[in-house]
């Protein structure tokens, strides 16, 4: 059954943005600094002067690589039963990374997150089922620099059997995600990709050669590309949701034809993140009215486009996981319905700068009450759903509690982990942040994470010291 | 005539009219005005104002950063009759400034010059990407009392520590403040890497940046 889907665009303005992105890659073009991919570029048809490394790409050749997306992506996992397929009609969640900081629920202070502390968020990830795949949320400055990137996934790895989406930000580290990759999932990253780079575009209009070269290497091996414009509103984007949203547009399908070309027929997720930047400090509002609106514009576009999609999620401005967080949070809803297969943003907060253990809980119910409402608003609609029989049984007055249609179905009614329900005498004395950090530490002191098998434990740890011991030697 | 005319250059500023601030600062020198007095009577006024209307919120970005370009376009046609006078510009302070290496993002940054810029201080961005040697060159060769480090990625703040060992190397450590700013960067960095500042965002290091030099 198709899931619901409202459009906010017409069709005229679908047209209309599609024009202009197509106009700009024409005309203005990207900068693409990586001496392979502008030769691809020209030999597709691209017009590219290498003094500027800018290619002006032509739409017959966006068209003709946007023909040759899957338009399902496999996000595998270390146990199968978490596997995830964007674009098969489900709507999944996953948690936000790159935050600095992690808060204290309890007390408000706030300290700089630890590779032993995302340990434990993996951990808690793992057991929320909600949590569709994850993102590892904190960036992690006490690891060692040579080869966090790979470190930071080896984490993910040990301590959560989901999917794991991140960056691999140069290209030397390619080859050994790969072998790791393989280690883990006991098969090849084509057959069951169980980790997907995210590729993120300089706005405006620029590609980091680095991130791109890795990217590429891992695509041609099957590795799903999550492609990750971030353009600014008033900075580094046009000021107008018109405006970024063909910017950003514009930088997603020049990634697509850059990957495409270099290996037909990956597979590839759109990720627009457009947002704003606050006009007096230039600092990244992640919640605006006029980035949300960006980015279901985006999701649209990307819909309209059919690729696979990632849109926003629960993060926002909120120095909390409080009121504001979650009316920041409120409208993910909305990228569901114009058509997003996955959300981003699950558990962070202070423009995805900081996590905590409450809005994790937290986030994962609203995640639940998400998925449960879609599944509800479609109605098959026979006699048989609509419980006719019973309405004409029960008739006019009396009620509903004995039917036996009742007693089967009243266990499959959405239940929340920790959003109260309730008499409101039973709630005093604690708050929603205290129920979620007490739920947050019972999953974490009893739930287990299966360690990996030994022989995959210590090629992960060979993989990682080769890594380090060639960039000592290089250095 | 000339107050008329530093009427104008100030207004050309507030306006972020770039070619007539250039084109009203060449008119200045060649109807014999001091460029001293063509930068203090017109041009720093018109900046002033800006950094006013931005500090009670009637302006934002968009107008500052286009003043501060219409100040310096402005300022690059007076530095050449500075530069045979023997009258010295004066600014609030002297700045270098650049995003670390291994990183490409410099948005931060061009906002922080812009702020610095339009508060009376001379500013060199020197763009991304920019390895320890460079910056160890040009804080040589410029003598700059502040070196402002960027870094938007976590892999990338070890940079602003490299950058920093290059300078003490280099045996310039006592001679320049060093602020250190980004998403990832933190006050607890700053102080593991020995920066004599953070600031949390461009605002706060404008702020930053005059206190030390106050200091100094």
């Amino acid at each position: 059954m198709a899931r619901p889907q409202v459009s906010l665009l017409s069709d005229e303005e679908i047209e209309i943005l599609d024009e202009h992105t197509l106009t700009v890659l024409e005309d203005v073009g990207v900068s693409v600094p990586v001496p392979e991919a502008l030769d691809l570029l020209e030999a597709g048809g691209a017009t590219v002067d290498r003094t500027t490394s800018v290619a002006r790409i032509p739409r017959e050749l966006v068209g003709r690589c946007l023909e040759t997306v899957p338009d399902q992506v496999l996000l595998a996992a270390r146990d199968p039963k978490h596997d995830v397929v964007l674009g098969d009609g489900s709507v999944t969640f996953t948690s936000d990374g790159t935050a600095t900081y992690v808060v204290d629920d309890l007390t408000g202070e706030r300290f700089e997150g630890s590779a032993e502390y995302q340990r434990t968020l993996n951990r808690l990830f793992d057991a929320l089922p909600d949590v569709d795949y994850i993102w590892p949320t904190i960036s992690a400055r006490d690891l060692d620099p040579v080869a966090c990137d790979l470190e930071i996934q080896s984490i993910a790895w040990r301590n959560c059997t989901k999917h794991v989406q991140d960056e691999i930000r140069t290209p030397e580290l390619a080859a050994p995600m790969l072998d790791m990759m393989a280690a883990v999932a006991g098969e090849t990253p084509r057959e069951r990709p169980v980790f997907s780079q995210i590729n993120c575009t300089l706005a405006p209009l620029s590609h980091d050669p680095a991130m791109t070269e890795a990217s590429m290497v891992l695509a041609r091996a099957g590795v799903p590309i999550a492609i990750m414009p971030m353009p600014l509103m008033g900075t580094t984007a046009p000021i107008t949701v018109a405006g970024v949203t063909v910017m950003c547009m514009a930088e997603l399908l020049s990634a697509v034809v850059i990957f495409q070309l270099a290996a037909p027929g990956c597979p590839l997720i759109a990720s627009p993140e457009p947002d704003s930047a606050d006009l007096r400090s230039g600092l990244y509002i992640c919640a605006s009215p006029e980035g949300r609106a960006a980015t279901l514009a985006c999701i649209e576009m990307s819909k309209h486009y059919d690729l696979p999609t990632q849109g926003g999620g629960f993060d926002g401005d909120a120095k909390a996981p409080d009121y504001q967080n979650g009316i920041e949070g409120a409208d993910v809803l909305l990228d569901v319905l114009v058509g997003a297969d996955s959300c981003v943003g699950l558990g962070c907060f202070d423009g995805a700068q900081a996590t905590s253990l409450a809005t994790i809980v937290l986030h994962n119910d609203a995640a639940g009450l998400v998925k449960e409402e879609l599944r509800r608003v479609r109605l098959s609609l026979d006699a048989d759903s609509c419980l006719i029989d019973d309405i004409r049984a029960v008739g006019p007055g009396g009620h509903f509690m004995g039917q036996r249609s009742t007693r089967q179905q009243a266990h499959d009614v959405w239940q929340p982990s920790v959003l109260r329900r309730g008499t409101f005498s039973a709630s005093q004395g604690r708050t929603v942040i205290e129920d979620a950090v007490e739920r947050a530490q019972e999953i974490l002191a009893t739930h287990e994470v299966p360690p990996l098998p030994d022989d995959v434990d210590r090629h992960i740890d060979e993989v990682i010291a080769t890594q380090r011991r060639l960039t000592v030697d290089t250095a | 005539m000339g107050e008329e005319l530093f009427e104008q250059m100030a207004q050309s500023v507030i306006d972020g009219q770039e070619d007539l601030a250039a084109e009203l600062a060449q008119k200045g020198l060649d109807a014999g005005l001091s460029p001293g007095d063509i930068l203090d009577k017109g041009l720093v006024k018109g900046i002033e104002e800006v950094g006013e209307r931005f500090g009670c919120g009637t302006f934002f970005l968009p107008e500052l950063v286009q003043g501060a370009l219409a100040m310096q376009t402005a300022v690059a046609v007076l530095q050449r009759a500075f530069d045979a006078s023997t009258e010295d510009r004066k600014v609030l302070g002297t700045a270098v400034a650049g995003t670390v290496e291994g990183d490409l993002h410099e948005i931060g940054m061009t906002i922080v010059c812009s702020l610095l810029s339009a508060a009376g201080f001379q500013v060199t961005n020197l763009g991304n990407d920019i390895s320890p040697a460079k910056f160890v060159e040009k804080v040589t060769e410029m003598k700059p009392q502040l070196l402002l480090l960027s870094a938007l990625l976590t892999t990338t703040t070890p940079a602003q520590q490299k950058t920093i060992e290059a300078i003490k190397e280099a045996g310039l450590r006592d001679d320049v403040l060093i602020l250190v700013g980004g998403a990832p960067v933190t006050q607890e960095w700053a102080d593991q890497i020995g920066a004599d500042g953070y600031a949390e965002d461009a605002i706060e290091a404008v702020e930053l940046a005059k206190k030390l030099v106050d200091a100094r």
